[in-house]
């Protein structure tokens, strides 16, 4: 079959359709008066939740904190403190994401607009890897000098090591859970995993886009 | 209101576009109204930015396929969330004629249906006879990867119509 036999089927059928088809205003009306489905709505559910939380936990961390400023350790000023810190970070990262959620617009061409939603459906990847960040943190909180000194086997034998460990974790994490890796098998399966099928499913077209957008030999 | 009127009759005249281009990205009747229903109304939340610098037909491809695009990697999870119309917003009255074409016809859909998202959007713009230039536009991709892929696709198209014995 040749080329303008197929544009002329095409065309046959437009043809059908064009004369099968009632716009039905009555209820476009109605639609176009109601207010829009909020659109993106799942991306903006996520970033909401963070902050709510996020905002909640800055909130009880900062209280305890303060509170409990004069009887408290040093280690756990610091520990509360970078806590605080980088949830308040992450806070502001989904806030930025809500304002470029907000800006997203559908009319640019095909290429840029799925790629920025792509960058929005990955970008809850960075404020995770910030997150990491503070892994040590909760193993940190309750150390003292007193129980380097009291007990310093558990200390140094068990307590150092977990908390390095923890700091390795966590900066490796930050520094890889980025988009760069999708191709890697723990990547896949990190991201594989509940609420996160959503980014896997925005780097399948991630890869699609980069190979119908590369220039073809 | 008078905008609103502006945008029905807009609508009105490209209605053809939002059903094929929902048509080749979902199977189910009921995901082809769901999406149409978005489609419309992301067009209707773009209307009041459209600045005439393109033309209607252009901006209405733009939003339908990104749409599409994006609707079809969140398919399972929309099913829950859809509106319950009993009625839809574009109503099509199917009068299948039976004729020599129709194998064809749905050879070319069925072929359509198979390719992914972004050929979907360059055959469905090619069948419609838009040029090089314009299809660029609304992927963003330039010309010359537009001709080319253009060419694999029709190559495939004419390889699998010649496997069902359709020379025409």
């Amino acid at each position: 079959m040749e080329d303008m036999e197929i544009i002329s089927l095409w065309k046959a059928q437009n043809a059908r359709i064009d004369q099968s088809l009632t716009l039905n205003r009555k209820l476009l009306h109605e639609t176009l008066q109601q207010k829009a489905r909020i659109s993106l709505k799942g991306l903006r559910t996520i970033r909401w939740t963070g902050i709510i939380l996020g905002i909640g936990w800055c909130i009880g961390i900062a209280t305890l904190l303060l509170s409990s400023w004069p009887v408290t350790s040093v280690v756990f000023k610091i520990s509360l403190g970078i806590n605080f810190f980088v949830t308040a970070i992450a806070v502001g990262l989904y806030i930025y994401h809500l304002v470029l959620i907000h800006g997203f617009d559908n009319s640019q061409n095909i290429v840029t607009a799925q790629q920025k939603l792509s960058e929005l459906k990955v970008s809850n990847l960075k404020t995770l890897g910030v997150l990491w960040i503070q892994l040590p943190v909760f193993s940190t909180w309750y150390m003292s000098v007193e129980w380097m000194q009291q007990s310093p086997l558990s200390f140094w034998g068990i307590q150092v090591p977990i908390v390095l460990l923890q700091t390795l974790a966590g900066l490796w994490l930050y520094r890889n859970l980025n988009i760069r890796n999708h191709d890697k098998k723990w990547f896949r399966w990190f991201v594989s995993k509940g609420e996160f099928a959503r980014i896997e499913k925005a780097l399948e077209i991630t890869k699609e886009m980069e190979e119908f957008a590369k220039v073809s030999q | 209101m008078q905008n609103e009127e502006k945008f029905l009759d807009v609508l009105n005249s490209h209605k053809a576009i939002l059903y094929k281009v929902a048509n080749a990205y979902v199977s189910s009747s009921h995901d082809r109204n769901d999406l149409i229903q978005e489609i419309i109304e992301q067009l209707w939340k773009s209307f009041e930015n459209y600045n005439g610098q393109y033309r209607y037909s252009t901006w209405i491809y733009r939003i339908a396929l990104n749409v599409s695009i994006s609707f079809n990697r969140k398919e399972k999870s929309r099913k829950v969330i859809s509106m319950p119309f009993t009625e839809t917003l574009i109503q099509f009255a199917d009068a299948k004629v039976q004729d020599e074409r129709e194998h064809d016809l749905q050879t070319l859909e069925h072929f359509i249906s198979q390719l992914k998202s972004f050929d979907k959007a360059l055959i469905l713009l090619y069948l419609e006879e838009k040029s090089s230039s314009e299809m660029a536009e609304i992927l963003g991709i330039s010309e010359t990867n537009v001709t080319t892929r253009i060419s694999r696709i029709k190559n495939a198209l004419r390889q699998k119509f010649i496997r069902l014995g359709v020379s025409g």
